[in-house]
């Protein structure tokens, strides 16, 4: 599906069982409300990194997330139209809470909300994204999801730069050090509860993977993405990989 | 502790260009089109029937450019409908409990 494109008729769809359609729409509408979270939360990292004065190709880059997130949400959008077959209401953004770190000062709480949000949340979405494309074979979903990962994995890498540019020093990576261990903590319980709340079922053709399979597209991303990448930028990840390493949840 | 084994393509395509990002001076419109690079790296690991044929083919699927970005956002009907919704007056985050995580999109 092209960005932003009208939902339209679709044989493909129209021959499918009532119950897939249904699936598939309630999934995909519920994807579009959070993607409007996601837009929420990139207004707070843009307004963290202006405030730690980021280099500005970083800041061009969360800015442009917020718009992103807003189209991915019009993306699911119109393929819950599309398989529900009848108008869907458009979401609307509602406030979220964001995480926060009063102990680690303003201008730490600044840069965590960053790391935690891209280099963690982020990233393993792009490993649930990649995980829903490689079984989706209905062509509808699979452009709009090759869409929303092609943004995703540039969203990731803001924390990523923030890490790596000359802004961040010694001190920096020992806070991040000291704080990565409770915000792995924290994100992996907020995925693992979400998971739980998915329906049974999967339809692995129309990018919806089982929770099983989520669950492990999950672990799979922190053991080699966002572990590897914390130890890659200089952050000290022994607790965190002994402490994951042995959690269930 | 265990070894920590990146899984190559989609590590190169976050984490080793992310933190390159702000040593190589390489801006937002660039940075477009290199994740759509790495979109199509992913495609191509994640799936067994995608050639580069294909992922070059899919390229014209969409153009973001910053002329896009910053003057209508590239939405339509659709994303007016949360542009329309997000008018609505009052903040989208507050500062939840300590220690509290990002809101997940699955």
């Amino acid at each position: 599906m092209r960005r932003g494109a009208s939902p339209d008729r679709d044989d493909a769809v129209d021959r499918l069982d009532p119950e897939t359609r249904a699936f598939v729409a309630s999934t995909a509408a519920r994807r579009s409300e959070a993607e409007l979270h996601g837009a929420a939360a990139f207004t707070a990292v843009t307004q963290a990194l202006m405030d730690l004065r980021a280099d500005v190709r970083i800041v061009d880059l969360a800015a442009r997330a917020i718009a992103e997130e807003m189209d991915h949400s019009a993306i699911y959008l119109a393929v819950a139209r599309a398989y529900a077959r009848h108008e869907v209401p458009a979401p609307r953004p509602a406030p979220i809470d964001i995480p926060a770190y009063p102990a680690a000062g303003a201008d730490g709480e600044r840069l965590l909300r960053v790391v935690g949000m891209c280099s963690i949340n982020e990233t393993m979405a792009c490993s649930f994204l990649e995980l829903c494309l490689e079984g989706a074979t209905a062509p509808r979903v699979r452009e709009g999801l090759r869409s929303v990962l092609e943004d995703e994995i540039r969203h990731a890498r803001i924390g990523w730069a923030v890490l790596g540019s000359p802004d961040v020093g010694e001190a920096e990576r020992r806070l991040v050090s000291a704080w990565l261990l409770p915000m792995l903590r924290a994100q992996w319980k907020g995925w693992y509860d979400q998971i739980a709340t998915l329906p049974a079922g999967e339809r692995v053709e129309h990018g919806c993977p089982s929770r099983e399979s989520i669950e492990r597209a999950a672990r799979a991303s922190v053991r080699g993405l966002v572990l590897p990448g914390f130890a890659r930028a200089g952050v000290d990840v022994a607790r965190a990989v002994e402490w994951f390493d042995h959690s269930s949840a | 502790m265990t070894s920590l084994v990146p899984r190559s393509r989609l590590f190169h395509a976050i984490v080793v260009v992310g933190l390159s990002t702000a040593a190589t001076g390489c801006g937002g419109a660039e940075q477009v089109a290199r994740s759509k690079e790495a979109g199509a790296d992913a495609l191509a690991e994640a799936t067994t029937e995608a050639t580069a044929a294909d992922a070059s083919s899919e390229e014209g699927s969409f153009e973001l450019t910053a002329t896009d970005a910053s003057t209508d956002s590239g939405r339509s009907a659709d994303g007016g409908d949360a542009g329309d919704a997000a008018r609505d007056c009052g903040p989208l985050s507050y500062p939840g409990p300590e220690g509290g995580c990002w809101p997940m999109f699955i």
